[in-house]
């Protein structure tokens, strides 16, 4: 096992690799910024340029880009609510109105430090227990996931701040948009209009960048003509600060962490419901739930954390049977392949170093993330002082180029458009836009798993409780719901009396 | 993903507006052309996808652009493509086999029989069925003694509802007189974790199980080609077993209808260098898979000859559309 470690070593401090490194740090970064373009993309654009490279530099140079990209994720939504990647969509509102309270600077500091911390987390538990933990993994089947799912739309309740009300209809109204297209289980046509473009539902991507980008770029419309600058504050000394918050929310970095790699591990889920979950989580058990939604920093610490451990923890099924983690991994799987190094159990025999070569580029990658994320928040500071008239025209440039980029055709354009339109007719009324953005994540893994686990069951409904992890997340599911409903009714008999 | 596309749309604006000098008629291909692959970026369609294109592309002297466009059985790319591109060469899309069947089960935008002009047939995949290394089966025999003992107990992992893995088992099941439960999943990825983890008891899928049965993970109780695989030559085809078929889905590249057969023949002769490039058939190799070329004429042929013959099976099964 020395031997491969200091083999692997050789392998990953090769000027080359370095290189190549730092090149794709940059190029992440980018991706993951812009809005539209993800940490996915970001993989598979990179494939046909690792054709033409050793193992190592091509495992290296997606392993850092996508570190980076979703870390990147963070600065845009901070600075202008435009989530860079789904995977920062969780806790996009909640950075904007720390911007907005002047506390730009701390959250990018503690996105970055964070999302270092977190990455980091996530690579020490791929190191020391991804069979074990992808053992675990892989007992997930439909029945969990079904849960899983169910958990992660409950968690609108705890996202919509004021009224459940109406996170219940936006969430509803993001099932409903996610029906649209070809049904996972049977493949019949649903409200497609015998449009071609339908066929492939609502893109996600655009819909995200219309919900929160359009709407707001909508809002600024209204009031474009009066003096002054989106935010006006420059980012000073990000880091200032982040110690405190280390010191005071380390428990929810850990929790959130934690969360991050078990939900990367899992086959069928990846950052962005990590995000999500990890965000409820916290406010579920925040001291001061109140505060969420307001610009408060302890969600986000979760959720950051919890975004870059599970790109790590997504590493550990695939390594281990070759079995993506998420949509990124399911590219590294075919790139192993080119590179004979078949993932599953025999590439730690036959390929160690190259694996902790992996492991080495995973460290590497997380903490070159520190002055390269630095770097990126300090150039990205110009973008603030652009006055505002100037600068909402270029940013939805950048939504139009980034929706196009999805689907190749104007349909991204077009479901952006109207997305961003109706989450600023929602908003102006009071409806919250993240639990359409859930309801879009988690529609069709829900809708999927229980058709598979009915197939399973052959309709028995008792199948959903006999197993005994799905019994737990079914029961909690249930539990909260109740709670939730008995709370509502109680709320509404006060507002009578009152 | 889909933003290579961009990159491609830039440099074709780059190609229109520099060299102009070089006179207005140009010689196909003056600009990269794009193959939508309708699988998603990294499994083995894309992957051999790609190595061909790479082949393919020096010969033509332009790059190759693939545009991943997954989704409805992987009839999405095409139908896109019938629905939206000019048929001018610089469109083309792999033709997975779902393209025949799909329009025979369901609704659809486009006929392919007549909406595509079929270029040259690249290869076909290897197909079988696994079951968990330490369940109770031993093999195929196994499974349908079984079944019968056990009717709908059985449950199998396919990639998708229609697909050559859900057909190829139920002809199987009609064969034998068992019922078996399928459990649609949405790729190779899914169905390998439906049957390691114990979700499902047999999975019938292409070879993305391979490193799983090398590691002796899973068991392959059956193989789906003509002969027996030399990297596993434990595992009966399925003639042996007594099922008169072979099924291997083979796929091709093709473009929308109408195109010049001048221009087809440039991209036929690129691809056909292509396929027998070692690189490209070391590729394939990883993933048992092997260079099944035909001509657009005989390709075009063979599509209509399995079109007859999934309308004959879908029939038998209970599956054709019902107008």
């Amino acid at each position: 096992m020395w031997d491969a470690f200091v083999l692997a070593l050789g392998l990953v401090f090769d000027p080359y690799v370095l290189w190549v490194c730092l090149a794709s740090a940059v190029f992440g970064i980018f991706v993951g910024a812009m809005p539209g373009l993800t940490a996915t993309m970001a993989t598979a654009l990179l494939v046909p340029i690792t054709f033409f490279m050793p193992p190592v530099p091509a495992l290296g140079c997606i392993v850092t880009a996508t570190a980076m990209a979703i870390f990147a994720g963070d600065i845009p939504a901070a600075m202008l609510r435009i989530p860079g990647t789904p995977a920062s969509a969780a806790y996009t509102d909640e950075s904007y109105e720390m911007s907005k309270k002047g506390l730009l600077d701390l959250n990018l500091g503690v996105n970055l430090v964070f999302s270092v911390a977190g990455g980091l987390f996530g690579v020490a538990i791929l190191i020391v227990c991804a069979p074990l933990l992808a053992e675990l993994a892989i007992n997930f089947s439909s029945f969990e996931y079904f849960w899983l799912a169910a958990l992660g739309l409950t968690c609108a309740i705890f996202i919509a701040t004021e009224d459940p009300l109406k996170g219940f209809v936006s969430l509803f109204l993001g099932l409903a948009i996610g029906c649209i297209g070809i049904d996972p289980a049977a493949g019949f046509q649903r409200f497609t209009f015998g449009s071609v473009e339908l066929l492939q539902g609502i893109s996600f991507i655009p819909a995200m960048i219309g919900m929160f980008a359009i709407s707001e770029l909508l809002r600024g419309a209204v009031t474009v003509d009066q003096a002054g600058l989106v935010l006006t504050q420059q980012v000073g000394n990000i880091f200032r600060g982040v110690g405190g918050v280390f010191r005071k929310y380390w428990y929810n970095f850990l929790r959130g962490s934690v969360i991050g790699t078990a939900i990367g591990a899992l086959p069928g889920a990846g950052a962005d419901i990590a995000a999500w979950i990890s965000y409820a989580v916290s406010k579920k058990f925040s001291k001061e739930p109140e505060k969420f939604g307001t610009g408060h920093i302890e969600g986000i610490v979760d959720s950051t954390s919890a975004n870059n451990s599970a790109l790590a923890g997504a590493w550990i099924p695939a390594l281990v049977f070759g079995i993506p983690g998420d949509s990124i991994t399911a590219i590294v799987i075919g790139v192993l392949y080119m590179k004979n190094m078949n993932p599953g159990p025999t590439v730690f025999l036959q390929n160690p170093q190259f694996i902790y070569a992996v492991f080495i580029i995973f460290v590497l990658a997380n903490l070159l993330m520190l002055p390269i994320g630095w770097a990126a928040i300090k150039s990205a500071k110009q973008i603030l002082r652009t006055p505002r008239n100037i600068l909402l025209p270029i940013i939805l440039m950048f939504c139009v180029v980034g929706s196009y980029a999805m689907t190749n055709s104007v349909y991204g354009i077009l479901i952006m458009l109207i997305m961003g339109v109706l989450g600023w007719v929602l908003e102006e009324n009071g409806f919250p836009v993240s639990p359409i953005i859930l309801g879009l994540v988690l529609g069709e893994m829900f809708e999927s798993n229980f058709m598979t686990s009915m197939i399973k069951s052959d309709g028995n409904l008792i199948a959903f409780f006999t197993r005994p992890i799905a019994a737990t997340l079914g029961i909690m599911t249930i539990l909260l719901w109740g709670v939730m409903l008995w709370r509502m009714r109680g709320q509404g008999s006060s507002r009578k009396h009152a | 993903m889909r933003c290579r596309r961009l990159i491609a749309a830039a440099a074709s604006i780059a190609a229109l507006v520099l060299p102009h000098s070089s006179g207005f008629a140009q010689a196909f291909p003056s600009k990269p052309i794009t193959v939508i692959v309708p699988w998603p970026a990294g499994g083995s369609s894309d992957i051999t996808q790609r190595a061909i294109a790479e082949a393919a592309s020096k010969v033509l002297g332009q790059p190759i652009v693939i545009d991943n466009k997954p989704g409805a059985s992987g009839t999405l790319g095409p139908a896109t493509m019938a629905a939206t591109a000019k048929p001018d060469g610089y469109t083309l899309s792999q033709m997975p086999i779902s393209t025949i069947r799909i329009p025979q089960m369901q609704k659809a935008t486009f006929d392919p029989l007549k909406d595509f002009s079929y270029i040259v047939q690249m290869t076909g995949y290897t197909f079988g069925i696994t079951t968990k290394a330490d369940g109770p089966f031993k093999s195929w025999a196994d499974v349908v003694a079984f079944a019968k003992a056990n009717p709908g107990q059985v449950t199998y992992a396919t990639p998708g509802t229609g697909t050559s893995l859900h057909l190829g088992v139920e002809m199987i099941a009609a064969r034998e007189g068992i019922k078996l439960t399928q459990v649609p999943f949405k790729g190779g990825a899914e169905t390998n974790a439906a049957v390691l983890g114990g979700h499902t008891m047999l999975q019938a899928d292409s070879t993305g199980w391979k490193p799983l049965v090398e590691a002796g993970q899973i068991r392959l109780l059956n193989i789906w080609t003509g002969d027996r695989s030399k990297t596993w030559p434990d595992a009966p085809t399925l003639k042996e077993l007594g099922y008169p078929f072979v099924l291997d889905s083979p796929f091709g590249l093709a473009g929308p209808k109408g195109m010049d057969p001048a221009v087809m023949k440039v991209i036929h002769d690129a691809f056909k260098v292509a396929l027998e490039d070692p690189g490209v058939i070391a590729t394939m190799a990883k993933y048992d898979m092997f260079p099944r070329y035909l001509d657009g004429a005989a390709y075009t042929k063979s599509v209509a000859e399995l079109y007859a013959l999934e309308t004959k099976t879908l029939t038998e099964l209970g599956l054709l559309r019902k107008e």
